[in-house]
């Protein structure tokens, strides 16, 4: 089992890392793109590719931000139910999170599929729109396994 | 029989009268249906966004949809043609030729959903901050664009600065751009007379935008067959009314950028014409991109010039 | 089972997930969805799941989360931020609660780069409260602080509420803009007298600290005039057209990288570090925002917003009293919902009602804005206090806490511009002719 944690783990931490180049780099070519404008000289499309980048940065950045523990929720119940109700609490919420994020995995994949078979681009550039849906289907799977490994993970404490 | 109820997801805002002219097409299908079809209509892309919209009405999300279709770039090629720089003179020419061109050719694209009816925006044209008189002053201009218009910019000469639509107005007064293209009803409804000074009817070079009304397919053909010929009897109608509403909304456009102390200037015949020559390349690069992926694309420009030819 | 019922059910369910503990943002999505499924059908709720998060995910008008909050983080990592405090400590420190009160003119001047409350909320929140945590200020008074004044960025142009108003409404952009200054300014002044009372009320919250003389005022100045640049190229280069709002995240993150750059205050590892940190806040930001928009679908499908509006009209009670009633169910609609989903939602159907009366659509866009910034911050659904819960790991509880003080300004506040038109319509009548 921990080598299977391990092993999500990892997955999470190189998907963090697409995210992070991502984020600098929609910073870097932003920048480029004012100072290209002084000189009317704009980079065509910066929007598309912004948005794009911009996809990546946040859906990248799911399965290890659930990692970390970064999404909010409510705990004024579950910080009073100990034992075996609290259990099952955090067992059902890890459970339909799994469903959820299935869910949404296999949607988008498929929605990948439309993309890809109905060659949609961006409007601009013309872009290819089908990397992205399974970009963030393969990520909201890995979210799926970190949920997974959080009932483990309890268990083991 | 029981009620069937259909949802209508329309991208324009509540209040743009293509929303309120939607939500009359609804009132008169369940009007002449005896109330046997009712129809929730949701503007403002409320329910699905603009470039959803179309994929929204093939899976069910919506039951009927209206937006444009080259928001969803590349997935109806034959159909953008209507898109293209090829000289318009009024929105109501636009919608009959994209309704013609569409009832002509029915390209397999659309095959996923029931057409109601198709529709395109008044001549596209330049919007600027300076004065523009002749093609020589767009050199150096940074015009808001996007899509198809983007490569009607970089053929006159100018320079075509990519955003979203709703971003214009902001990048406008500021001078992060110099100018827009757009019909010359954005004016008014987007409110860029208050941020430009100058609109140029360069109609020989003018593109247009082609929007779709469609219906689920599935829900279409579960309606009886009265139902269907009664809508499409009433689809007939509302092409013409639509294209109508689109010079109306261009008048008003007009009316308003002139109140403002803002200049509307017409090219003279042999600007004009310069121009128009100037977008030819546009022209060629869409047949040789349709012919690439194998698609009849120069006979449906072939189509649509020899149509805008007799209907002029 | 008609619709009524069946969003009464989901609202309960909504309510039953928060309390089981799922993560907010997931259980806005999966009750939307399962409303969705039981109205339209499954297919169509799978479909709409998967769009939803789509164009959230690639939305570009969105990036501008990422990248202030971006700013802000390496403004943190790179030592900016404590500076920026120490120099509003030795100014104000001597006052109970000064430190916060240096908040709220930092946000207030930050406000005019970031079109984004919970940008705005996240980003002081990782800079104001390490900072006032070590000046040991109670984390009620330091959270409600910052979540309520990252609300100032609705009011204070450029608003992207604001120009998502005029675009919906048909209402001239630059006039909302200029309507939305004095009602900034003036809520911002509530911000800081509620603060002032509170901590004269109870000094042990934001403890005074000691009195600077005037030679380590100006010496404590040095590090903050170069920030004081940036903040002028950013607001500057804004308002004399060199960028968009959306592009200012990216032009500010990289003159602040410059900064510390250039002080050897930012190495590879900070920098990593900051990115870190942003990419947690977005991801939890735009989580929210995605499971917002797929609960609203769902309620939009139930025509919940169009039936409150026909009942509205039929009621013929006096303007004010509509008014009021407009303000509670943009209160209670942002409960459910995300406010800015409700706004874009609800604003085309209550226009209408509200133009018969012979209202100004500008004033109307000021009093939605106001209600709005009070939507973000009031329990149950209050994006602003999560974002700040998410960044500090402080209990929701604690900040709601630390929020009512405010909530009680805020709505005197929007009594007044209720009352008086006038406030908000002197500035656009006097510059643009109204
Ligand atoms: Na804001
Ligand atoms: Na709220």
């Amino acid at each position: 089992m921990s080598g299977f944690i391990r092993l999500v783990e990892n997955l999470c931490r190189y998907l963090y890392w697409v995210a992070g180049a991502s984020l600098a780099s929609m910073m870097f070519l932003t920048v480029a793109d004012v100072v290209l404008r002084l000189f009317k000289r704009p980079i065509l499309g910066t929007y598309e590719l912004v948005g794009f980048l911009g996809a990546l940065t946040i859906g990248f950045a799911i399965p290890q931000t659930s990692l970390d523990r970064g999404h909010v929720l409510m705990d004024f119940l579950t910080e009073r139910l100990k034992g075996l109700g609290g259990r099952a609490l955090y067992v059902a919420t890890r459970l339909l999170g799994v469903g959820l994020f299935a869910i949404i995995a296999w949607n988008l994949f498929l929605m990948g599929n439309d993309l890809l078979d109905k060659s949609e681009v961006s409007l601009t550039l013309h872009l290819p729109q089908y990397p992205l849906a399974y970009g963030i289907a393969f990520c909201c799977l890995v979210q799926c396994l970190v949920l997974i490994t959080d009932l483990a993970r309890k268990e083991a404490a | 029989a029981p009620t069937v109820k259909l949802t209508y997801s329309v991208f324009f805002p509540a209040s743009h009268g293509h929303s309120i002219l939607a939500m009359e097409w609804a009132k008169e299908v369940e009007k002449r249906t005896n109330g046997a079809v009712k129809i929730d209509v949701f503007p403002g892309a409320t329910l699905t966004p603009a470039d959803q919209c179309y994929d929204g009405v093939v899976k069910g999300i919506s039951d009927i949809g209206m937006s444009v279709l080259s928001y969803v770039k590349g997935r109806f090629p034959l159909t953008e043609v209507v898109d293209l720089p090829l000289g318009y003179t009024s929105g109501l020419q636009v919608t009959r030729l994209a309704n013609a061109y569409y009832q002509k050719m029915a390209p397999k694209e659309l095959d996923d959903v029931k057409v109601m009816y198709l529709h395109g925006h008044g001549p596209g044209i330049l919007h600027t901050k300076t004065p523009v008189a002749k093609l020589e002053d767009l050199k150096g201009l940074k015009i808001r664009c996007t899509g198809t218009s983007a490569r009607v910019v970089s053929a006159l000469g100018a320079t075509p600065v990519a955003m979203p639509q709703t971003e214009t107005y902001d990048a406008l007064q500021k001078g992060v751009v110099d100018g827009v293209v757009s019909p010359i009803e954005t004016l008014k409804g987007w409110k860029f007379a208050e941020v430009v000074k100058c609109s140029v009817q360069n109609f020989g070079s003018s593109y247009s935008l082609a929007f779709f009304v469609a219906m689920n397919k599935k829900k279409w053909d579960s309606l009886p067959k009265d139902i269907q010929e009664t809508i499409t009897q009433i689809n007939q109608e509302w092409i013409d009314k639509t294209g109508k509403a689109w010079d109306d909304f261009d008048k008003i456009g007009v009316e308003f950028t002139l109140a403002k102390g803002n200049q509307v200037v017409a090219l003279s015949k042999e600007e004009d014409a310069r121009w128009a020559k100037q977008v030819q390349p546009v022209l060629a690069e869409y047949v040789a991109s349709t012919k690439a992926k194998g698609l009849p694309g120069e006979e449906a420009l072939k189509f649509c010039q020899e149509w805008l030819k007799s209907n002029p | 089972m008609g619709y009524g019922e069946i969003g009464a059910l989901v609202i309960g369910l909504l309510f039953v997930l928060f309390l089981m503990g799922l993560e907010i943002g997931f259980a806005m999505a999966l009750a939307g969805f399962i409303g969705f499924a039981a109205i339209v059908n499954v297919e169509a709720a799978f479909n709409l799941v998967a769009k939803d998060i789509f164009s959230v995910f690639t939305s570009y008008s969105l990036t501008v989360i990422p990248l202030f909050v971006l700013m802000g983080q390496l403004g943190a990592s790179g030592g900016v931020a404590r500076n920026l405090y120490n120099a509003a400590f030795k100014f104000v420190g001597h006052i109970p609660g000064g430190l916060a009160i240096g908040t709220v003119a930092a946000a207030t001047a930050f406000k005019a780069i970031c079109g984004s409350s919970p940008a705005t909320a996240a980003t002081f929140a990782t800079i104001a409260i390490p900072e006032m945590d070590r000046y040991k200020y109670d984390r009620r008074l330091s959270c409600g602080t910052v979540a309520t004044v990252g609300t100032l960025g609705i009011l204070i142009p450029p608003s992207v509420v604001l120009i998502i108003y005029g675009v919906l409404t048909e209402t001239s952009i630059g006039k909302l803009f200029l309507a939305g200054i004095i009602p900034g300014l003036l809520l911002a002044f509530s911000f800081a007298v509620t603060l002032f009372i509170w901590c004269r009320l109870n000094p042990a919250l934001g403890p005074k600290g000691e009195r600077s003389t005037w030679g380590e005022r100006f010496k404590s100045l040095l590090p903050v005039i170069s920030v004081a640049v940036i903040f002028l190229l950013v607001v500057g280069g804004l308002m004399q057209g060199f960028f968009t709002p959306a592009e200012a995240g990216s032009v500010g993150s990289f003159a602040v990288l410059l900064l510390t750059l250039s002080k050897r205050e930012m190495n590879l590892k900070k920098f990593v570090r900051a990115v870190k940190d942003t990419l947690r806040i977005a991801c939890m930001v735009l989580s929210l925002i995605a499971g917002a928009t797929i609960l609203g679908h769902f309620f939009l499908i139930t025509r919940t917003p169009f039936i409150v509006a026909a009942w509205l009209e039929s009621l013929n009670a006096p303007g004010l009293v509509i008014m009021l009633i407009i303000v509670m169910v943009y209160l209670i609609g942002g409960s459910f919902i995300e406010d800015l989903a409700f706004l874009i939602l609800a604003t085309p159907i209550f226009l209408p009602v509200v133009l018969k009366m012979g209202y100004d659509p500008i004033w109307f866009g000021i009093i939605i804005s106001v209600v709005t910034m009070i939507g973000i911050i009031l329990p149950p659904v209050a994006i602003n206090a999560f974002v700040v819960a998410g960044v500090t790991g402080t209990p929701i509880g604690t900040i709601y806490k630390g929020i009512y003080p405010y909530l009680v300004g805020m709505a005197l506040c929007l009594l007044i511009l209720l009352l008086f038109p006038e406030i908000s319509l002197w500035l656009p009548r006097r510059f643009m002719g109204l």
